[in-house]
């Protein structure tokens, strides 16, 4: 009985085993060859966009298609260059997203953390507030005026404070601060730390991972913003780099008429070299960071 | 140890917040002069006002105040509305004209009429007096500026090489001008060998093809009148039928470019430079010399040629519609002197402070020549922020004016002289308007008729909808989606108007 299982047990793992090869293969033929497609379709924008700005203005005029350019030419890239409002929006950028990006990161990480704890009174309460706001948001119009009450109108700081706290991501670094044994904190706590050595000491070092991600959300999410800067930036010279952007490929009947440096007067080719130039420090960076992303998410939703 | 750490940390806060919002104040100048605030959408595509403009510096003496501009950025009218919505009122604010917003702060007495200031406004009074539709019972809240009112920059335009090429003149009736786009699309233009272009693109949405409907007898650009003289919209005309039967057939012989509706200005030109399309329908003027050195570094030998719009077998033509939409510049409750608001307002829309801020300080920005001409002198238009080759200063435009309205082209402008030719050419095809303003009832539902008009009027042209089935349902459902109401505000507008 058992060698005849044996024998018929040999001819049925081998063909499922070939039949699974096969459609395997195929799979991961029709797999690979699917997400290439996708993976080309979400590239060509950004590759058009490169060479758009590496082309010279009359290549560009001929072509419809801008898969490769004959010759390069970097004249859109002097051209910006020289664009005094492209360094100060650049500037106002860099500065917004490293303080901003530090300010968020600091302010989330406090407040996770107390509300992490079981000790602290009214946590469920204030927890219960924050989301309410996540999900009933009060509108513009209360957020405009507290902007303006609070004298940042017009200032970097508008850009910075009022969305400091994301309360997203404040849900998951509570989640992770929820994941760290509590017998850490009392063990260095019997060694007579206090709170705030035991946040420093022991706490952050544990979280890099939440941090890391929490901090390139805030980073990105600072770096791509305009509309705010819309909403509560009225003098040029402190534009970030998105309006700047904005204001470069905004096609108006103000922009058709105007009577100084009009975009529509602009070729396309410098257009998109402003373009790669706001893309390419964030893309760059990006990279880096990517799997924090996943992982971040991950600890903070199962920890939850 | 701890405490220092702790004492520390919250040191350190509290002196981020301390500075960061010692940093967000906004100093106060303190020239004794009145703080005049000015809220606007401006010129977006002017360079930043500096600290020490000389040009504002001057504005300021004549006129005795501390100018302080808050310009948003482009297309950020959100920005405007949620200012006054949340009772931060600056002196002055420039609104859309004919919006849904400015019409809310008249009924909501946030603006002040001006009535009592006229006296001493002598060139808003006289603006006012042209445009004595803008008064709500008989109170004025504003200075209306109305864009393309007068002048046009829209015109059908062409190249000379595929004129040529084909043998044609340049078209001046519907006949002429189908038998051009015909030897456009037929008779190889580009000399490639092979079928590969159009007769005319346009840039999506419709409005571009108007042409057809007046040259076959629509009279006005916003609405017709119908035999006992009563107003009707353009499709229940029968000239819009005729028209429509016109440019079905274009499209039905590949004529028109099959994806116009997916053109934006870029891409429309770019058709054009490349040779794939003979037409297309531009902004002219100071576009002029961009449109044809573009097309010249493709073709070298085409020439851009632009023209009348072509006449209708009963000798009616045009082509663009008289604008009525613009910017409503208004002084606000939030002012705490209107009257010294309204002056200076007054001064900024006479001619005096027009030169100011297109031409400069007289021996400073500019010179006049022996033979009446300008010499601008850059180094110094530079330095108080003026545009290059002798464009005008940041608030020169977006605020109660746009170069079009003022026929306004720098000396040293390339081809200046064929780009107010070509104004001159497209505003004789301008079409005027049965009502002059926008009625309450259209900026409600104008969004939704406009819709249905737009899907009615594709379906007829590419032939999904016969036309006499189109036209009858675009009458029915634009009717009853708001039409009606609309036509009550106009036919009750058009009754007062006469």
């Amino acid at each position: 009985m058992a060698d005849r299982n044996e024998l018929s047990a040999v001819p049925t793992f081998r063909q499922s085993r070939l039949s699974r090869s096969r459609s395997d293969s195929i799979f991961d033929v029709v797999n690979y060859a699917f997400l290439t497609v996708i993976g080309l379709v979400t590239l060509y924008p950004f590759w058009e966009v490169l060479i758009i700005s590496l082309s010279p203005y009359d290549l560009y005029l001929a072509r419809t298609f801008h898969l490769i350019t004959e010759r390069v030419d970097l004249s859109s890239y002097r051209f910006i260059m020289g664009m005094p409002g492209l360094w100060s929006s650049y500037r106002v950028t860099l500065f917004v997203t490293a303080l901003g990006t530090a300010l968020s990161v600091s302010l989330t990480t406090l407040t996770g953390y107390v509300l992490s704890k079981d000790y602290i009174r009214g946590r469920r309460v204030i927890m219960f507030l924050i989301v309410f706001t996540m999900l009933f948001s009060g509108g513009l119009i209360p957020l405009y005026i507290v902007v303006r009450q609070t004298g940042l109108m017009n200032t970097v700081w508008a850009l910075m404070v009022p969305q400091a706290i994301l309360t997203f991501n404040l849900i998951i670094m509570r989640n992770f601060f929820f994941s760290i044994p509590d017998s850490l904190e009392e063990s260095a706590r019997m060694d007579g730390a206090g709170d705030v050595t035991v946040l420093v000491r022991i706490v952050l070092p544990l979280s890099m991972p939440v941090i890391s991600t929490i901090a390139l959300f805030y980073a990105v999410q600072l770096w791509n913003d305009f509309f705010n800067a819309v909403m509560y930036i009225s003098d040029r010279r402190k534009w970030p780099l998105q309006l700047f952007l904005r204001a470069m490929l905004f096609d108006s009947e103000a922009s058709l008429q105007s009577g100084s440096d009009d975009p529509s007067l602009l070729g396309q080719p410098i257009k998109m070299a402003t373009v790669m130039a706001a893309m390419i420090p964030i893309m760059l960076v990006y990279p880096f960071f990517q799997r924090y992303f996943v992982r971040g998410i991950m600890i903070g939703a199962v920890k939850g | 140890m701890r405490r220092t750490v702790r004492f520390g940390i919250v040191a350190l806060l509290f002196a981020g917040t301390v500075l960061a919002l010692g940093a967000a104040g906004q100093p106060e100048a303190a020239t004794g002069s009145y703080p005049l605030t000015w809220l606007t959408v401006g010129d977006t595509a002017a360079r930043a006002l500096g600290d020490e403009d000389r040009v504002l510096a001057t504005i300021e003496d004549i006129t005795g105040v501390n100018l302080q501009m808050q310009i948003v950025a482009e297309g950020g009218w959100d920005r405007v509305n949620v200012a006054i919505a949340s009772g931060d009122l600056p002196d002055i604010v420039t609104g859309q004209l004919a919006s849904a917003a400015t019409n809310q702060w008249m009924r909501d007495g946030i603006l002040v009429p001006l009535n009592d200031y006229l006296p001493q406004l002598p060139h808003i009074a006289e603006r006012l007096e042209e445009e004595s539709w803008t008064a709500v019972d008989g109170k004025f809240y504003g200075y209306p500026f109305v864009n393309q009112k007068s002048t046009t920059n829209a015109a059908l335009t062409t190249r000379s090489d595929w004129l040529e090429n084909v043998g044609k003149d340049v078209p001046t009736t519907l006949e002429e001008f189908r038998a051009v786009l015909r030897a456009f699309v037929n008779d190889d233009p580009n000399r490639s060998g092979r079928a590969d272009t159009y007769g005319i693109t346009t840039q999506g949405p419709i409005g571009a093809f108007n042409w057809a409907f007046y040259a076959y007898g629509v009279q006005y650009g916003d609405w017709a009148l119908d035999d006992a003289g009563n107003p009707i919209p353009h499709h229940e005309h029968p000239g819009f039928r005729q028209g429509m039967v016109f440019l079905r057939s274009l499209w039905d012989e590949g004529l028109i470019d099959a994806e116009f509706m997916l053109n934006d200005r870029n891409l429309m030109e770019e058709k054009w430079y490349q040779g794939r399309s003979g037409y297309m329908t531009p902004a002219l003027f100071r576009h002029v010399s961009r449109l044809e050195s573009n097309l010249q570094a493709i073709s070298p030998e085409a020439g851009l040629v632009y023209h009348s719009a072509p006449i209708g077998p009963e000798g009616h033509s045009g082509h663009a519609v008289t604008g009525k939409g613009g910017m409503f510049t208004a002084i606000t409750i939030g002012s705490r002197d209107p009257q010294k608001a309204a002056e200076f307002l007054d001064f900024f829309v006479s001619p005096e402070g027009f030169d100011l801020l297109t031409l400069g300080i007289e021996g400073i920005h500019f010179e006049r020549t022996a033979d009446g001409g300008i010499n601008y002198i850059e180094e110094e238009r530079v330095r108080d922020n003026f545009a290059a080759n002798g464009w005008a200063h940041p608030l020169a435009w977006g605020h109660v004016r746009w170069p079009l309205s003022e026929n306004y082209l720098p000396m040293t402008e390339p081809a200046r002289d064929r780009a107010i030719d070509s104004v001159e050419v497209a505003t004789a095809d301008q079409v005027p308007n049965l009502i002059p303003y926008v009625t309450q009832a259209e900026i409600e539902y104008g969004g939704v008729v406009d819709e249905i008009y737009e899907e009615l009027f594709l379906e007829m042209l590419i032939g999904r909808k016969g036309v006499d089935e189109g036209i009858a349902e675009l009458s029915r459902r634009w009717r009853n989606q708001g039409g009606d109401r609309i036509m009550e505000d106009v036919i009750q507008a058009y009754r007062e108007l006469q």
